[in-house]
């Protein structure tokens, strides 16, 4: 065997098939990430591309084909033993907890690494407090870093505006230290500008060895962020490759402007 | 201030210092008076009120963990009253054990039988839920009526050695309020503690997004066990004090009016309110007995009546949970100044 020479995939999807009752939502897709690369899932309307996340995330368990991370089977695994593998996602529509503060919502996200039993918090016992400052000033750090740092850390999270809300969703990921962070279109209800630092995030979260997954509509983002592309269309991986190549072939042309367009 | 600070600071402008330190030592005075009323009120009446009351606000303070902070909605509550009561009066008529010796049994009894019920229970969503602690109300309470061997049918138990402690004897509902009130601020405390906590804010995280909540690393099932077993126990203690100061326990302090209530006064007080629904049991004790003086058994009917209005009227009750972070818990913990810079932030363990 070859693998001691390349080194295993953070992330392998390999012959990934779901249907929904009659609706074929993936055909046998496959492809590998590994940390430090993005990695753009990018297809019409319908592709499939939240059912893959779902299926990753485990919160679909009906599917034929093998998911892994870090070598770690996938099948039959709860979303939150999941997480415990390193996998953090945001939503296509935020998925905010609305009775929590934003400063909260990012404490939340370091659920398994704040480390106090419940004895420790029932009874305010030293490890509580220690804990809690730890949590707390990264907590600080993580909405600075994702350009959160100005806001009200005592508002409600769902007082955010949508941009504010979608970089509130990720700074929950990104606090939990996960090895693949799986981003749902991010850039939604952002304009250039916001879209553009996102990007550069994106990029610096990935230069530290994390795999990110990118669902995003909008082709400045992917083009200018992803390392590589897999293109869906009904399911199915229709090219993969670089943002060069992707953006030339012809069946991905004609999967989004219609087929003579492509033909 | 200006707006933006305005903003940066809060939600709401805060009144001037000195009207909150007023305003905060009336309420520690007003509380306080409240609390000690039986003892200068005088009589045997008061502090039986007061005794009750302290008993139903530690019921809502320990109902409040389970359907305030983690959204669970829970029927059948006072099924834990109830077995802590059976415990207590089983261990002191046939064991001789003194009260003291057997609220920690009741408060484990309470965790067993809570960890025991909740675990295939909890897996079940909304009204399901509720459906299922329906029916293991109604299990106890038949137990109760049924299994006279333990519980001594619907006659009850009684007749147990008076429950002393350094050599004073437990006799007037006087004698035990103290402990009911010590037990209440544990209860208000621990609960307080837990919700701006690790295990509180998975609570909230499952009450307002399970999808969300397990995409954190939130092992649903667990936590929601968590907070059954966690409130009930405050039921199990309750129960045990209860039947020590009415020195007899029958069915019938259990019937699924009382669960009923139960969760009226977490819905009065206020959900996940601690403060409001300890002013919820209060209000309870109240007006059941204020208004069952005047109008006998119309007064489940008002009651149900203010309930509604209150719903209808103020559906976050008497004393909204406001679940902005607190300033206080910021400036202990946080950060002096937001980071300057992101350059040195880490992004791995």
């Amino acid at each position: 065997m070859t693998t001691a020479l390349t080194p295993e995939a953070l992330l392998a999807v390999s012959d990934l098939s779901v249907s929904f009752g009659g609706v074929q939502a993936l055909a046998e897709v496959s492809f590998d990430l590994s940390g430090g690369e993005i990695l753009g899932i990018i297809g019409p309307n319908g592709a499939g591309k939240t059912t893959l996340f779902n299926v990753v995330s485990g919160l679909v368990k009906n599917y034929a084909g093998s998911v892994a991370i870090g070598g770690h089977d996938l099948r039959g695994k709860s979303p939150q033993r999941i997480v415990g593998l390193g996998l953090r996602r945001t939503f296509q529509n935020v998925r905010l907890f609305r009775s929590l503060s934003v400063i909260d919502t990012v404490l939340a996200g370091q659920h398994l690494t704040v480390r106090e039993s419940v004895f420790d918090s029932a009874f305010r016992t030293p490890r509580y407090h220690r804990q809690e400052r730890i949590a707390v000033q990264r907590a600080q750090q993580t909405l600075a870093f994702v350009g959160l740092g100005q806001v009200a850390p005592g508002d409600l999270a769902a007082s955010l505006p949508y941009g504010g809300q979608r970089r509130l969703e990720i700074a929950r990921a990104l606090v939990g230290y996960p090895k693949v962070l799986m981003l749902d279109e991010p850039a939604a209800g952002m304009n250039a500008t916001e879209s553009r630092s996102l990007g550069t995030m994106i990029r610096r979260i990935a230069a530290t060895g994390i795999g990110v997954l990118l669902v995003e509509h909008d082709m400045r983002v992917i083009m200018s962020v992803c390392d590589r592309i897999v293109v869906l269309n009904f399911g199915r991986v229709i090219a993969q490759g670089t943002p060069e190549q992707v953006q030339s072939d012809p069946a991905v042309i004609g999967a989004y402007l219609g087929d003579e367009a492509g033909a | 201030m200006s707006v933006l600070a305005r903003l940066r600071a809060g939600r709401r402008p805060l009144p001037p210092a000195n009207a909150r330190q007023g305003m905060r030592v009336a309420l520690v005075l007003g509380t306080v008076a409240f609390a000690s009323a039986p003892y200068w009120l005088g009589g045997s009446y008061f502090p039986d009120i007061w005794v009750d009351m302290g008993l139903w606000a530690i019921i809502g303070v320990g109902l409040n963990v389970v359907i305030g902070f983690a959204g669970l909605l829970d029927l059948g509550y006072m099924a834990f009253y109830a077995i802590g009561g059976y415990v207590f009066a089983n261990a002191a008529l046939y064991h001789g054990f003194n009260l003291w010796e057997t609220l920690p049994i009741g408060a484990v009894v309470a965790l067993v039988s809570s960890a025991i019920i909740g675990f295939p229970t909890l897996r079940v969503h909304g009204d399901y839920l509720a459906i299922m602690t329906l029916g293991f109300g109604g299990i106890v309470y038949f137990a109760a009526e049924n299994l006279s061997a333990v519980t001594g049918g619907v006659n009850g138990l009684y007749g147990w050695k008076t429950p002393s402690l350094l050599g004073h004897p437990f006799i007037t509902p006087l004698d035990f309020y103290p402990f009911v009130l010590a037990l209440l601020i544990v209860a208000a405390l621990v609960t307080m503690h837990l919700r701006s906590s690790r295990i509180g804010r998975a609570w909230a995280c499952i009450k307002d997004d399970e999808i969300a909540a397990a995409s954190s690393g939130i092992a649903i099932v667990r936590y929601k066990l968590y907070a059954y077993m966690l409130g009930s126990v405050w039921a199990g203690l309750a129960g045990a004090l209860f039947a020590a100061k009415e020195a007899l326990i029958s069915p019938e302090s259990f019937t699924f009016d009382a669960s009923f209530f139960a969760v009226a006064i977490v819905v009065l007080g206020g959900m996940g309110s601690i403060s409001g629904v300890i002013v919820g049991g209060i209000f309870y004790v109240v007006i059941a007995e204020w208004l069952s003086a005047y109008t006998g058994t119309l007064s489940g009917v008002i009651f149900a009546a203010l309930l509604l209005l209150v719903v209808l009227l103020r559906p976050q009750g008497l004393i909204p949970y406001r679940p902005n972070f607190s300033r206080h818990r910021l400036i202990r913990y946080g950060l002096a100044e937001p980071p300057a810079t992101t350059d040195d932030y880490r992004l791995d363990p």
